[in-house]
Formats: structure tokens, C-alpha cells, sequence
């Protein structure tokens, strides 16, 4: 037996594959306290965002109702400035993908571009729609930017939608029923972490398992990433389709929107990442103090951040002239982009011992 | 002579049986290099203790020695059975749409090229193939055929998209491969009602041994790949995998801790490598199952294995004696305990036939012991370059995650676009391919094709940018992002442009 075991020591030696040891220790137990960071994303970064989106889609409804009384081009302005609030105060929130809003695929359903106009048309001439569908295209914002919105700012072609138009009623009907559709989910979700208990649930779910609460964080901080890359820069850009460019695939295009909700994008992405003023995602991996490259990962991140947000904050006016025009700028803006995607999707999981849950093993694994 | 040395003098006698059957001469003088090597690591330079142990390790690896069917009959029925429930299992879950039919491209083993995806007919066809054989074998009904039919369609499952690649199919094809050639249908099985001639109750011992061959390599080769810096002195990767099941019921408490996991690693790592000389050595063997089932229940519980415990539950069954399995079997065994002249027959038959079966044992046994071995032929650590990674039982020994970021540049035309993997690859895909080497480079080709006959590329040059985390560090880079993948070959070769 002690031969045996000999020998097999032995052939282990041969095949020892370590790694080099000794650089670092254990980054999976790490002494933070991660209820104190859900607290502080609860109450100082999702709360707020919930209640500001809800107070803004409640004006957007109010000024829905006032346009669809009156449709003037006084009410018009109103409701284009109110569309553009919610629009604005969105991007904060898109973030928070899960619990109330999950259960009300909110992210799918106020967000989906860009608008498929094609179907908005064929529901306002047939009617009979639904928006439960999370893959569908023709409600949301991007429904109220076609339709509240021409790319030449002219506001009497807009209006001839509400006034004489033989369709006037059904136009009506439909950009108030997509309000009220952005209203009954934004509610739900504001009513889940205000009212309910899911706040509660959410501070004192912690860990590194599927499910946990740094676990939906890291997962919607990235897919909410990614979708900023690719789906507001990336795929109106041309970069993934061989240089040739797609402007109407801007997010906002009608209104032209896109640079600015992009900024607002990012900018909100650091604010997430850093807890505001509070304990974030940053402190986290501060306290697990992991290297890359020579620097904490911690600050590579942030700096990767503030590179992009500088690139991006080059571009002005609409998107979907600028990538047109200054091809250059754009691409620019979506590299400094992409480089973030390893620290955060890659490095930041890892170091974390999460694991991206957005992507499943279909079957068994071994 | 059971104490352990089993696999050794395994190894030792079919290498004497190899110089015996005079090999060619290179060959033959590395057969001796290796009985010297084996006798002196195992018997303190003495051959005469090699000598005095000579007639027990006949009785264990003769061709000509025979055992009780019993615990062949227990393997067949319960491989055959686990077949049939892993088949339905797949097609219930509907793992065939999400494994067969959602990807457009399917990543191949070296060699396999040639295995093509099949339509939703095709497909079902196949698992409906493989489910009907493994029942035939549970039943014993047509036996060979079926052996013969599970063996093929259920490795050209596993052939058709590589990323499906897990050690616990490699060794169910294994064992259906094994299964051909040993007669585990000469009692208790339907066959022996139709065909009453075959019937026997002694088979010859190599068909049982090499099942406990089997079973013992993989052991002994998971548990030296456990045998590493990051699994024994980072606890990795269960320091993070067992917080994670910190739901699970009871224990669930424990896994926050993080000695728990090193308890894990070193408990596993000593389990592995020992759990299958404990089961030979028959004072311990009762012990060593209830170890077994205890550990496989509990990586049952903690990991989405599916149906890896359950089949070594069952399969090593087989290292308990004829006597313990005839003892549950003689209930219902038609010819009792006695030989039968059918069973002499089968011997001779076999005898026939001994010089190709020696050859092919040899082959078999040799092959399985230098296979896990072949990363030594690469440079660099197989755990990040997962050059020879495959078909060498380093089960769970990695938490491994990739990004990479394919760009395609027309050199003729400098027309460019990055890629977006998931307009070709599911997700599951996508993320063993930015893990694996070779699946980048097919990958690679994959997009060369695609944009020659769709964009009309006409010199097209791949780069990618590919970053893998291992166990809980930062990421590292896999690949040089300046090679053009478009020109690397697909092939087997060490491969320069993975950063070691």
C-alpha cells in the first residue's frame, strides 16, 4: 500500500500543474460588509432612480392626456419635454433589471429599439395590441419617439398625426396606451422596493451564490453595459457591420436624443459602480484589493470609465449624423467602450467569485 | 498481492504478456525499460518478489482464469438502465433543441471533422436510437447488436458539437465500447431464453477486470489532477463554487467557511486517488462504497453533475466479488451457481481468439494509461492552454471564464468589422470558446468562410482579443492578438500563439 501511494505520489509530481504560487491569497473570503453596500444601493442610487422615473412617467401621462385634449403645439413642446425627462431619468434605472422590475420585464418594455414603425403602424390601423410581450418592438419610449418626433423637427407634420388625420383617434389611443403601459410597470417595480418587502429581501440577501444580491448587481452592471456598447454605439456605428452604418438604429432616433441619453447612459454606470457617495462595487474590489497590471482593479475600472466617458463626451448633436460625419470620433468612443468589457465582465466576477448567471450551462457539467 | 498493487501488476503482467507476443524490437525495448522501472518502484528492486507473486497475478490477469457473470450481470442491467433514463432525460429537457438544433455552427474534435450536425428528424432519431439500444442491453435482448448500435449513436452525439465535451460521456462511450466485447448477456437477460445455448455462469476474469481498469484509471487520474497549487493551498475552485451552494440545506451552513472547502479539497484529492485500491482490497471494500455513495451524493447535491454520481455509484459495484453479487442475483439467476457446458464453450471460443484479444487489451490498457498524460507533449500548463486537456479525467478542477472579441479585416480591400459571437455561436458556445484554443481557431475559420462567401473577402485576417480569469484571479490574455487565425491550421500541434 505505501508503495503504491509512493508511486503514485510520484507520477503526481510529474504532473504537477501548479500555477505560480504565492502571488495572491484567497479573494473569495474577503471581510466586507455587503448588506452596508445594498443599503446604499437601495436607498441611495434604486429608491431615488424609481422615484424619479415615477414621477417623470407621471407627468409623461399627464401631458399624454393634456396633448390628446388639445393637441396644440404648446402641448405638443410639454410632452416632447416631458418624454425627454423620463427618457433622461430612465437610464438610471435601467440598471436595476431584476426583482420588481424583472417580474415586469421593465427593461424589454420600455426600451426596446430600435422601434420596429412598420408594426406601430399596423397596430394603430388594426388595434387589438398588446405589450406583454418583452420581444415585441412597438411600445415604449422608442414608440413615443416615432411617433411624438420627425427627424426635421418640424412639429406640423407631427401634429397632422393628432388633428386631421382620419386616424387621429387611434393615434391618440395608442401613444396613451403606451404610456399607460410604461406607467403600470414603472409603478410595479417603484411599489416592490418602496412598499414591499423587496428592499428588505435585497439588503439582506448576501454571498456569491446565483441569486444573491452582489450577483444581480455585477449581472444587470454588465448587461446594462453591453447593451450601451453595442446597442447605442456599436451597431449604429457600422463597427460590427463593415463600416456600414446604421443612423436609424440610434436609440432615440427620431428625436436625436442618442448622444445625450448615451452620456446619461455611462454617466449613470459609473455613479452605479461607484455607490454614488457610498459603499459600491468599487470599495468591494478595493477591500479584495486584486492587481491588474500593476493597479488596483478597482482604479484600472474607473479610469477605463473616465477614458470612455471623455471619448464619448467628444461627440455632440444627433448620433445618427455623427456617425455619418465623424466616423472616426464614434469609433473611437465605442473601443474605449469595449476595453472596459474585460475588467468588468471577465475580471470583476472572477475576482468577486460570481459567476455571469445571464449565460447558462444548457445541460450538466462536470 | 491485493494489498494495492493490483493496478501495478495489472500494468506489469500485460507488459510482459506484450514482450512475450514479440512486439517489434523499438517497442520491445521499451516494454522492458518500463517492467524494470514498475518492478523497481514496486518491489524494492526485487524480481524475485515478482516471481513469487507470478501465480496470483495469473489468477488476476489470465485470459484463461474465470469469475462469476453475477457482477456483470449487476453492470449491465444498471448501465443499460442509466442509458435509457440519461437519453429520455435529454430529450425531456429539451436539451436536443437547445444542444442540436439552436446552434448554426458546431465546434469539432481533431479528426471528426467529418461528423455532421443531423436535421430535428435526424436527431430524435439518434436519441431515440440510443434509448431503444441502452434498453436492449438493460434486458439483455439482441445484445451485441445493441451494444454495438448504443456505442456508435451514442458517440456520434457526442461527436457532433465539441463543446459538449464532458469527462463522464467520454467515459459512458467508453464503457459502451468495453461492453461490446464482454459477454454480460449469458444470464439474466432475454437473450438467454431465445439463445439457451449461450448461457453460462463463469466468464473469462479480463472481461470484469478491465471494467475495474477502467473505473480505477479515472479515479486515479481525477485525483492527480486535483494535485495542483490552486486545489490543495487556495482551496480553488470550491472556495468559490461551495459559498455558492450556502441555500443548500444544513450543510449549506458550513460552506460559508472557508476550511470547509479546503476540508473538500483534501478530502477529494485522497479519495480519488485511493478509493479504488480501498474498493480492491476486499477488508475495506464495505467501507470504501460507503465512502463512494457518500461522496457522490454529496457532489450530487452541490453540483449540476447530472448523471456522473449515479453511474460510478453503480459502475463500481463491480469491484465487489462474484459471491456478493450472485448472493443478490441467485433469486432469479436461471442456472443457479453451475457451470454449464455452454460456459466451456464460451472458453474455448475466447482461447480461439487470445492473441488478437491480448493485442487489443494491450492496446486498450496502454492507450488509457498514456492518454491523460499527453499534455506533456505541449509546453505550459494545461490548466490555462488546455492543450491536452481532454480525455485525461480532470474533473472539476476549474472555474474558467473568457471574453473574446473577434476582428475581421479584408487585407486586399481593408474593409472591417468586429464580430459579434452571438450572431453565430448560442451563448454556451460562445463561452467555452473563448476558454479553448482550438475552438478559437475553428471559430476563426468558421468567420473566414462566412465573410468570403458572404462579403466577399478576398484576403480576410482574424485577430482576436481574448482574455481568460482562472479560479478567482484577474484575467490574463490567451492568444497573441496580432496572429491572423484565418492561417493557423486546425491540428494538434503546439500551438505558439497561446500565451503560456
Amino acid at each position: 500500500m505505501k508503495k503504491t501511494f509512493a508511486t503514485l505520489l510520484i507520477i503526481s509530481l510529474l504532473v504537477w500543474t501548479a500555477c505560480d504560487p504565492g502571488t495572491d491569497e484567497n479573494p473569495c473570503d474577503v471581510d466586507f460588509d455587503q448588506s452596508a453596500m445594498f443599503q446604499n444601493y437601495t436607498n441611495g442610487l434604486i429608491i431615488p432612480a424609481y422615484t424619479r422615473l415615477k414621477s417623470e412617467v407621471d407627468r409623461l401621462v399627464t401631458k399624454t392626456e393634456a396633448f390628446n385634449n388639445t393637441p396644440t403645439d404648446l402641448t405638443l413642446t410639454e410632452l416632447q419635454y416631458a418624454f425627454f425627462n423620463t427618457y433622461s431619468m430612465w437610464q438610471d434605472a435601467a440598471q436595476y433589471d431584476f426583482g420588481p422590475a424583472e417580474e415586469v420585464f421593465l427593461r424589454n418594455s420600455v426600451n426596446n429599439f430600435p422601434v420596429d414603425t412598420a408594426i406601430v403602424l399596423s397596430n394603430i390601423n388594426d388595434g387589438g395590441y398588446t405589450f406583454d410581450s418583452p420581444d415585441a418592438y412597438d411600445k415604449g419610449l422608442p414608440a413615443l419617439d416615432y411617433l411624438l418626433f420627425n427627424t426635421y423637427d418640424s412639429k406640423i407634420d407631427i401634429l397632422e398625426r393628432f388633428t386631421t388625420n382620419n386616424q387621429t383617434t387611434e393615434y391618440k389611443k395608442y401613444i396613451l396606451d403606451v404610456v399607460k403601459d410604461i406607467q403600470t410597470r414603472v409603478n410595479h417595480t417603484y411599489d416592490g422596493w418602496t412598499s414591499g418587502d423587496y428592499a428588505a429581501t435585497f439588503n439582506t440577501n448576501t454571498g456569491t451564490a446565483a441569486g444573491t444580491s452582489l450577483s444581480l448587481l455585477v449581472n444587470n452592471f454588465n448587461e446594462n453595459y453591453e447593451l450601451i456598447k453595442r446597442d447605442k454605439i456599436g451597431i449604429p456605428s457600422g463597427i460590427l457591420t463593415l463600416g456600414s452604418i446604421n443612423p436609424t438604429k440610434t436609440e432615440a432616433y427620431y428625436s436625436g436624443y442618442s448622444i445625450v441619453l448615451a452620456k446619461e447612459a455611462l454617466q449613470a454606470t459609473i455613479q452605479m459602480y461607484q455607490g454614488e457617495s457610498g459603499l459600491g462595487l468599487d470599495d468591494y474590489l478595493t477591500t479584495i484589493g486584486t492587481q491588474k497590471n500593476g493597479q488596483s482593479l478597482s482604479q484600472v475600472i474607473l479610469e477605463q470609465f473616465l477614458s470612455a466617458k471623455d471619448e464619448l463626451d467628444a461627440l455632440s448633436g444627433r448620433l445618427s449624423d455623427e456617425v455619418d460625419n465623424n466616423t472616426i470620433l464614434v469609433e473611437t468612443a465605442y473601443n474605449e467602450l469595449s476595453k472596459q468589457l474585460v475588467n468588468i465582465k471577465t475580471d470583476m466576477p472572477s475576482v468577486m467569485c460570481i459567476s455571469i448567471t445571464y449565460i447558462d450551462n444548457p445541460s450538466d457539467s462536470d | 498481492m491485493q494489498r494495492g498493487r493490483v493496478f501495478v501488476l495489472l500494468l506489469w503482467q500485460f507488459l510482459a504478456e506484450l514482450q512475450r507476443s514479440r512486439v517489434k524490437r523499438v517497442l520491445l525495448f521499451f516494454v522492458k525499460k518500463c517492467k524494470t522501472f514498475l518492478s523497481k518502484l514496486c518491489f524494492s528492486g526485487s524480481l524475485r518478489e515478482i516471481n513469487a507473486t507470478k501465480e496470483k497475478l495469473c489468477a488476476f490477469a489470465s485470459l484463461r482464469e474465470t469469475k462469476s457473470i453475477a457482477p456483470l450481470i449487476t453492470f449491465r442491467i444498471l448501465f443499460g438502465g442509466l442509458m435509457l433514463f440519461g437519453a429520455l432525460r435529454f430529450m425531456y429537457y429539451g436539451w436536443i433543441e437547445r444542444l442540436y438544433l439552436a446552434p448554426n455552427f458546431f465546434f469539432k474534435y481533431y479528426g471528426f471533422e467529418w461528423v455532421a450536425p443531423l436535421s430535428e428528424f435526424g436527431i430524435y432519431t439518434l436519441f431515440v436510437l440510443i434509448a431503444v439500444s441502452a434498453f436492449c442491453i438493460m434486458i439483455g435482448l439482441f445484445y451485441r447488436i445493441a451494444t454495438i448500435i448504443f456505442f456508435l449513436t451514442f458517440s456520434y452525439s457526442e461527436l457532433i458539437d465539441a463543446t459538449n465535451y464532458l469527462n463522464h460521456y467520454y467515459l459512458v462511450a467508453l464503457l459502451a465500447f468495453l461492453l461490446i466485447f464482454i459477454p454480460a448477456h449469458r444470464a439474466f437477460s432475454i437473450d438467454t431464453l431465445i439463445f439457451p445455448r449461450i448461457r453460462a455462469s463463469q466468464v473469462p476474469a479480463w472481461t470484469i477486470n478491465i471494467l475495474i481498469f477502467q473505473l480505477t484509471i479515472v479515479y486515479t487520474f481525477a485525483g492527480i489532477a486535483k494535485i495542483n497549487y490552486d486545489w490543495l493551498f487556495r482551496a480553488m475552485p470550491l472556495a468559490i463554487w461551495l459559498p455558492e451552494r450556502a441555500n443548500t440545506p444544513i450543510l449549506g451552513y458550513f460552506f460559508q467557511f472557508e476550511w470547509v472547502a479546503y476540508a473538500f479539497c483534501w478530502f477529494g484529492a485522497f479519495y480519488d486517488l485511493t478509493i479504488a485500491y480501498f474498493l480492491m482490497y476486499r477488508p475495506t471494500r464495505k467501507f470504501a462504497y460507503v465512502a463512494v455513495v457518500i461522496f457522490h451524493v454529496l457532489t450530487k447535491l452541490l453540483f449540476n453533475i447530472g448523471l456522473f454520481p449515479v453511474i460510478m455509484m453503480t459502475s463500481t459495484l463491480i469491484f465487489f466479488s462474484g459471491d456478493a453479487h450472485e448472493r443478490f442475483w441467485k433469486r432469479w439467476m436461471v442456472d443457479g451457481g453451475r457451470r454449464t457446458n455452454a460456459s466451456l464453450d464460451d472458453r474455448r471460443q475466447i482461447t480461439d481468439s487470445k492473441r488478437l484479444l491480448k493485442i487489443g487489451l494491450v492496446l486498450y490498457i496502454s492507450i488509457q494509461i498514456l492518454l491523460p498524460f499527453h499534455h506533456l507533449l505541449y509546453k505550459g500548463n494545461v490548466l490555462w492552454t488546455e492543450e491536452g486537456y481532454r480525455l485525461s479525467w480532470r474533473v472539476m478542477v476549474l472555474e474558467k471564464t473568457g471574453n473574446a472579441l473577434f476582428k475581421i479585416k479584408d487585407g486586399a480591400t481593408n474593409r472591417k468589422s468586429e464580430i459579434t459571437n452571438s450572431d453565430y455561436l448560442t451563448l454556451f458556445q460562445e463561452k467555452q470558446m473563448s476558454i479553448q484554443p482550438d475552438f478559437i481557431v475553428q471559430f476563426a475559420h468558421f468567420l473566414k468562410k462566412e465573410y468570403e462567401e458572404k462579403h466577399g473577402f478576398v484576403h480576410p485576417i482574424i485577430t482576436a482579443e481574448v482574455h481568460v480569469a482562472i479560479n478567482g484571479r484577474p484575467s490574463r490574455r490567451l492568444i497573441d492578438n496580432t496572429v491572423n487565425l484565418a492561417e493557423i491550421p486546425f491540428s494538434l500541434k503546439k500551438r505558439n500563439w497561446v500565451i503560456d
